[in-house]
């Protein structure tokens, strides 16, 4: 009696097994599970459908983030954050949850093989250097070079982990003209206006140089830092070297893929434009190379040059937090869904690199996350009004132009960039502030 | 107690294994040709969308371009193209139906209990119509019009808001109120007073018969309502790319559901809100102003129906709605995807409010609408009352080209 007793508990202990079995494979209770995005259809079509049809009991619903709402984010499980300094003022406020220990337990996992650049970048925005959001995709810099330029005029290419100033030194070794009389440069960019200034502000930020502070507004210039690369730039400008005109074309200028420009600085998708624009004009491709983006001499392996735009983390009002976990989680390692999402040509890279596809026939593109972040970008932009930032540059222009034409030196421009640029930034955070007020 | 236990465990065993049939994503060498306006169209409106979620299945997309432009007729389209489904446009739904292409779902829908419960009752009644009871083909959108208001306006003239089902008389003398009262940006000044017509259930052309009826007394009364206000300016025919609704300087406008996410994300800078279209007083539940962009249904020809319709129920899904997000094709007919929030799902029931009626009159020919739009606009460059005779002098005009174009053979 013992004996068979004890057997019919085996099989009703079974019985449970296979009870509890079923009702896991039974649909849960669903729920809707509300993220803020820019793009209703965009989310959906690149992370919504995937995770719907691989959750099918977690249903998505997308809150359009607008930027310029007082309440952009509603009730929304999930926040999304367009940058870093954005995703710091969530962390602050208090909105976000912790992720990190979450993390840790998924070390193993596909989680596990997150990019550095990433987890560096968006540690940073936290004080304790814990986690608070996850980004599927970076975007990152690199510089392209024309090969055929460089063996037609036997000059060497440059090579990883160069510096602004290297780099500067070598455009200047390309002949002003081509051997078909039409104008060549070694450095083409894709800056709209104030075009050497913005070649001078970039080798500074490589560097993290500061040169407007973002609380005070004080600008810096007048520095030995700053000296240095005015020196070895402007030597470059008046060479020839940089194609500088106003009339540049800025990001839609074409003369590095027609072959006039030697060397450009490009993200991840340039090296997909160039293959295009061949395509579309019926031209030669042009045979080009990629290096690491310029580097701080001081820190060679590192770069400013990464960002992320596509931020989300969890509301800490969730009331679904392990679900809104699973989407992070999916956004961010589902290897199918990242594969089809390769397929729409997507905006960035993935924050998983290994499932970065190589473009076919074609140099490998690791030079845009080769380098480790550095996340202390001093990057004004990201955090300054852009109208004070450009008033600062329409000033310092023109003084940078005097310089290059040799009607002042660069000690005295320095000095009055500080100055004058100053007095702009004065007068437009004035400006700015008035047309704040209540009418 | 043991035999208990085991056919409790036989009974779980076989819950968790009941047999079923082999589902459409893990079947090899499907394919389902499905008809639509053009490839182009297709992959616009749903990307890679079917690859996606069936990975197997090969589909071919079968343009419809020369039946939607009304260069073949349905039976001879469906005789030279090999379909298993169909995105019917509204104006070719009724044929398709008449001709006996389409299979009935009813069938279909209660074999599988699909639930229509979650539908938009209107956009299922409007199917309804046209299968006369049955279903043929089910709308992943609807679309329609209806009454925006400025209450920022009304509050400043101290007029009471209009509400739903107002009849047009009603509107007019609302818009009196106003200086501006009344914008209309998709319709002519003569479209409009048809379309007040239309409401009351006129008769004005009968293609079969091919007769016209402008001088009745009801269509009298019409023009009686249209000419005044035409006249002071308090009805306006906006450019709909100005619109100055959206500038807040008109009361009221019509506007169609593809405008209204314009509307909502405009920040207009005033309050606005939405009532349904005028309604005829006689029918004040109705409207004839609610579509459908369009019908899936499955053919009567297709050697495969049973994956055509799954493909079918998969479009008609939410997540297809999710995907296909915007109001180009329409408000989705799927009730909880009706707005993302409040405000917008406020909207959006205002346009399936009232219960639709299929159109029941015949497009006028062009030259009878050409006789129609000079007298209207003889009628608004003078000042004199509109009389019994200026119909009539219209109605005989029409008379006579009616014969004309019928003993010259000009068929239109």
């Amino acid at each position: 009696m013992r004996f068979k007793s004890s057997r019919l508990l085996i099989l009703l202990f079974s019985s449970l097994i296979i009870l509890s079995g079923c009702l896991n494979s039974k649909p849960e209770k669903p729920i809707v599970l509300k993220v803020s995005a820019p793009s209703v259809q965009q989310f959906y079509r690149d992370y919504g459908y995937g995770f719907e049809k691989k959750y099918p009991h977690i249903q998505v619903q997308v809150v359009p983030y607008d930027s310029k709402s007082v309440d952009p984010y509603q009730d929304a499980d999930i926040r999304y954050m367009y940058n870093l300094p954005l995703l710091r003022q969530q962390i602050e406020q208090g909105q976000l949850l912790s992720l990190s220990s979450r993390f840790q337990k998924e070390e193993n996992s596909e989680l596990g093989k997150l990019s550095p650049i990433v987890t560096t970048l968006l540690k940073s925005a936290a004080d304790n250097g814990e986690m608070y959001g996850v980004s599927p995709t970076f975007q990152g810099v690199a510089l392209f070079y024309n090969k055929d330029l460089f063996k037609q005029y036997g000059i060497a290419p440059p090579a990883n982990g160069a510096a602004w100033k290297d780099i500067f030194a070598l455009a200047m070794r390309f002949p002003n003209k081509g051997t078909d009389g039409q104008p060549l440069y070694g450095i083409g960019t894709n800056y709209y206006r104030n075009i050497t200034l913005n070649c001078i502000l970039e080798a500074g930020r490589t560097e993290g140089l500061s040169y407007i502070q973002p609380q005070t507004l004080k600008v810096t210039m007048n520095t030995e830092k700053w000296r240095t690369i005015w020196n070895y730039a402007i030597e470059a400008f008046r060479s020839g070297a940089i194609k500088g005109e106003e009339e540049s074309l800025g990001g839609n200028d074409p003369s590095f893929m027609t072959g006039q420009v030697a060397m450009t600085l490009g993200g991840f998708s340039s090296a997909y434009s160039f293959e295009e624009y061949a395509e579309m004009f019926k031209v030669k491709r042009i045979n080009w190379g990629i290096i690491t983006p310029p580097v701080d001499p001081g820190q060679p392996d590192r770069s400013r040059s990464y960002t992320v735009d596509e931020i989300f983390g969890i509301s800490t009002a969730s009331m679904h937090q392990e679900e809104a976990w699973k989407l992070l989680e999916f956004i961010v390692s589902d290897a199918e869904n990242i594969r089809n999402r390769a397929n729409y040509r997507s905006q960035g890279i993935p924050s998983i690199t290994e499932y970065m596809q190589p473009l076919s026939n074609w140099d490998d593109l690791s030079p845009i996350y080769k380098l480790q972040a550095n996340p202390d970008n001093p990057n004004p932009y990201l955090v300054i009004d852009p109208k004070i930032v450009t008033a600062l540059q329409d000033v310092a222009q023109p003084i940078l132009d005097q310089v290059i034409r040799g009607d002042k030196t660069v000690e005295a421009a320095l000095a009055e960039v500080e100055l004058k640029g100053q007095q702009a930034v004065d007068v437009k955070r004035m400006e700015l502030q008035k047309g704040a007020l209540p009418k | 107690m043991f035999m208990c236990a085991l056919i409790l465990f036989s009974a779980f065993v076989t819950g968790c294994n009941s047999p079923k049939a082999v589902p459409l994503i893990d079947k090899d060498d499907i394919t389902l040709n499905i008809g639509y306006l053009s490839e182009e169209a297709f992959e616009q409106r749903y990307a890679n969308i079917l690859q996606r979620e069936y990975p197997k299945l090969r589909v071919n997309i079968i343009p419809m371009k020369e039946l939607i432009r009304g260069e073949v007729t349905v039976q001879q389209w469906v005789k030279s193209h090999s379909v298993d489904l169909l995105y019917i446009p509204d104006h070719l739904f009724e044929s398709f139906i008449d001709s006996g292409q389409i299979r009935q779902l009813d069938a279909y829908i209660d074999r599988d209990s699909y639930s229509l419960d979650d539908r938009v009752p209107e956009a299922i009644e409007l199917t309804k119509l046209y299968g006369t009871g049955k279903i043929y083909g089910l709308p992943p959108t609807f679309t329609g019009r209806a009454l925006a208001y400025n209450k920022d306006l009304f509050d400043q003239y101290n007029v009471s808001y209009p509400k739903d089902g107002m009849s047009w008389n009603e509107l007019i003398t609302l818009s009196q109120r106003f200086p501006q009262g009344l914008s209309i940006t998709d319709r002519t000044p003569w479209d409009w007073v048809q379309d007040m017509g239309m409401t009351l259930n006129l008769q004005l052309y009968n293609k079969t018969s091919r007769t016209v009826t402008f001088n009745s007394p009801s269509w009298l009364k019409v023009w009686e309502s249209a000419i005044e206000p035409l006249r002071n300016n308090k009805v306006w025919f906006d450019d709909i790319n100005k619109n100055p609704f959206r500038t807040g300087e008109r009361a009221m406008t019509i506007i169609s559901s593809d405008q209204l996410r314009r509307l909502e994300e405009g920040q207009l800078g005033f309050k606005w809100d939405l009532v349904t279209m005028p309604v005829n007083p006689a029918q004040p539940d109705v409207t004839a102003n609610l579509f459908a962009d369009g019908f899936y249904a499955v053919t009567q020809t297709s050697s495969n129906p049973d994956d055509a319709w799954e493909v079918m129920r998969f479009l008609l899904s939410d997540r297809v709605a999710k995907w296909v997000y915007g109001d180009w094709y329409g408000f989705t007919t799927l009730a909880d995807q009706l707005g993302i929030n409040a405000e917008e799902k406020k909207h959006r029931a205002v346009f399936h409010r009232l219960r639709p009626v299929l159109p029941n009159y015949d497009v006028l020919p062009d030259s009878l609408r050409g006789l129609a739009i000079q007298t209207l606009d003889q009628l608004l460059a003078g000042s004199d009352p509109i009389t019994e005779s200026s119909l009539t002098d219209l109605q005989q005009k029409a008379e006579a080209l009616l014969r004309s174009d019928k003993s010259s053979g000009k068929e239109k």
